[in-house]
């Protein structure tokens, strides 16, 4: 059931589109982006710019302000990608939208249209957020600018690149369950019941930790504690989680009935 | 006309539940086909299987020439699907236009297209409505409309006119009519007369399995001919009585108290119709219809 090439990057660049328009060009998406900017206004004066001192002292990346940054924003974005990530499929196989779909693009660029557009999002977010941070710091000492854009893009990529398993693991799980909160709850089970079982296991059975590998954002305690330089040195975990999950997800997704 | 659907020994199974029991057919391109059966025999998963929303557990299925699904069917064949409704987020002019997007328009004529189906549909004024300040009949409408996207070769319709009121039930008979020189319907619906008069083949399903597939219009290479005349006056016996003694007349059925099926020998009385209406007239009594051949409900649920 595969398309050309050709048909299948325009339907999927058409349906990143319509995504995107969904968030930035809908009266609802702006509330949610009104909503999510007052909340990171808040974050960044009471709690990213009030734990500098601290965690400055700690890790000691070049820009004290895009450190304490890096630490909130490791766990920050993880948890806000379960939420807006949750309703890739869900509400449009339940409502029956995705049989008008179906009929004009293939499962695959609905899947991966979907999920590349998600993962945009969450893009166009972590570098807002990343840019407010960057934009302080220099406010405060001017000379950080160059150090700080290195910092900052260190940062993106990171961040990104460990959003990526936890998205994908939404668009799976999106594809089984028939509402965002069933979703949610899901994927929360999951990382709790998932850890305690490798954790439990792998007690009695050392080499059982190797399946803690599996589990998506396993490596972020790791990566909080990594000088800026080694950061990505760890983007292997995430990257062949993302892929195995995307597997996982097209498999379902050729398999689902609408 | 040319094979556009074709299934074979095709089932569908829900866990125990046999929903297509080895259902065999094979349909040509032309006049609309209707797809009838009661609740739970089958239609939605034989259109759902046909779309490619469902793989079937076993058997062959091939539309136009290819697998339910397939990318070349895209713009080719549409689909209402029971129940499906549009993303409650975008205007009813916006999700066409995406549609015809993915369907090949540029942006500019997927623009113009989604206006066009839309028209057809009566929606013009509602085109930039979002679902939710729509009535069910209105909603209905604009899921057809997207089904009209691109002038497809084959659409399926599940229950097109359920839930719409008469006039707009008209329209869209009417549309389906017109379209079918170059589109063919299969439609599902439970309503035998809009059937019987849009299309020429029906299907029947009952309990998943194919009962019959049979012809609408009337068969005049058969000796045996039938009219079915609905008189305005009940006079149930004077008027059996009367039928009976025409000419070449088999039997006469009484389906109600006004309601009459007369069989007879079309060969040794081709122009008994003629014969019928000199009767009533001489005789004074008024009639309010008088078909030439069985009601499609007699055709498929008469003994």
């Amino acid at each position: 059931m595969l398309s050309s090439p050709v048909q299948f990057l325009r339907s999927m660049w058409i349906i990143i589109c319509f995504e995107f328009s969904r968030v930035f060009l809908s009266a609802r998406g702006w509330m949610y982006l009104f909503t999510f900017g007052l909340i990171w206004y808040f974050l960044l004066n009471y709690v990213v710019l009030n734990i500098t001192p601290l965690v400055a002292q700690t890790v000691g990346w070049p820009v004290p302000e895009l450190t304490s940054y890096w630490q909130v924003a490791l766990y920050l974005f993880p948890g806000l990608c379960l939420m807006i990530t949750a309703n890739q499929t869900c509400s449009d196989r339940s409502r029956g939208t995705l049989r008008f779909l179906v009929l004009r693009a293939d499962r695959d660029s609905i899947f991966f249209g979907r999920f590349i557009a998600q993962m945009l999002i969450q893009l166009v977010l972590v570098v807002a957020t990343t840019a407010t941070t960057l934009m302080t710091a220099v406010m405060h000492d001017g000379s950080l600018m160059g150090t700080g854009l290195v910092s900052a893009a260190i940062i993106v990529t990171n961040l990104f690149i460990v959003l990526i398993p936890i998205t994908a693991m939404m668009s799976l799980l999106s594809l089984t369950v028939n509402s965002t909160r069933q979703v949610m709850v899901l994927a929360v089970l999951i990382w709790v019941l998932a850890s305690a079982i490798i954790k439990g296991v792998s007690y009695y059975f050392p080499f059982f930790e190797v399946f803690d590998l599996i589990i998506p954002g396993r490596q972020l305690s790791e990566l909080s504690g990594l000088p800026q330089a080694q950061t990505l040195s760890l983007a292997y975990v995430p990257l062949l989680q993302g892929f195995v999950l995307l597997l996982a997800g097209r498999f379902v997704m050729q398999r689902a009935s609408l | 006309m040319t094979g556009i659907i074709r299934c074979e020994n095709l089932s569908k199974r829900y866990g125990s539940n046999l929903a297509l029991d080895n259902v065999s057919f094979e349909l040509a391109s032309g006049a609309p086909i209707a797809l009838v059966g009661p609740n739970g025999a089958g239609k939605t998963t034989l259109f759902s299987v046909l779309c490619g929303y469902l793989h079937p557990s076993s058997g062959s299925v091939s539309v136009l020439g290819n697998k339910p699904g397939s990318s070349k069917l895209f713009s080719q064949v549409s689909a209402l699907p029971q129940d499906a409704q549009l993303d409650p987020s975008f205007t009813i002019h916006e999700q066409l236009s995406f549609y015809a997007r993915l369907q090949g328009y540029s942006a500019k004529a997927a623009n113009i297209e989604a206006s066009r189906v839309l028209e057809l549909m009566q929606l013009t004024d509602a085109m930039k409505s979002l679902p939710k300040s729509l009535s069910h009949g209105m909603l209905k409408r604009a899921a057809i409309a997207q089904a009209l996207i691109g002038k497809p070769k084959l659409v399926f319709l599940d229950e097109p006119t359920a839930g719409l009121d008469p006039e707009n039930a008209r329209n869209i008979r009417q549309q389906i009519s017109s379209l079918s020189d170059t589109t063919t319907f299969l439609i599902s619906s439970h309503n035998l007369q809009e059937l019987e008069r849009l299309c020429e083949t029906v299907l029947l399903l009952e309990r998943g399995q194919l009962q019959q597939q049979t012809q609408v219009k009337v068969n005049t290479k058969t000796e045996w001919d039938f009219l079915t005349v609905l008189m305005n006056d009940p006079q149930v016996e004077e008027v059996q009585a009367s039928l009976q003694s025409l000419a070449s007349v088999e039997s006469i059925a009484s389906k109600n108290k006004n309601e009459f099926v007369i069989k007879y020998n079309h060969e040794k009385a081709p122009d008994l119709d003629q014969l019928l209406l000199k009767m009533l007239s001489e005789k004074g009594w008024s009639y309010r219809q008088i078909t030439r051949g069985k009601t499609l409900e007699d055709q498929l649920f008469s003994s």
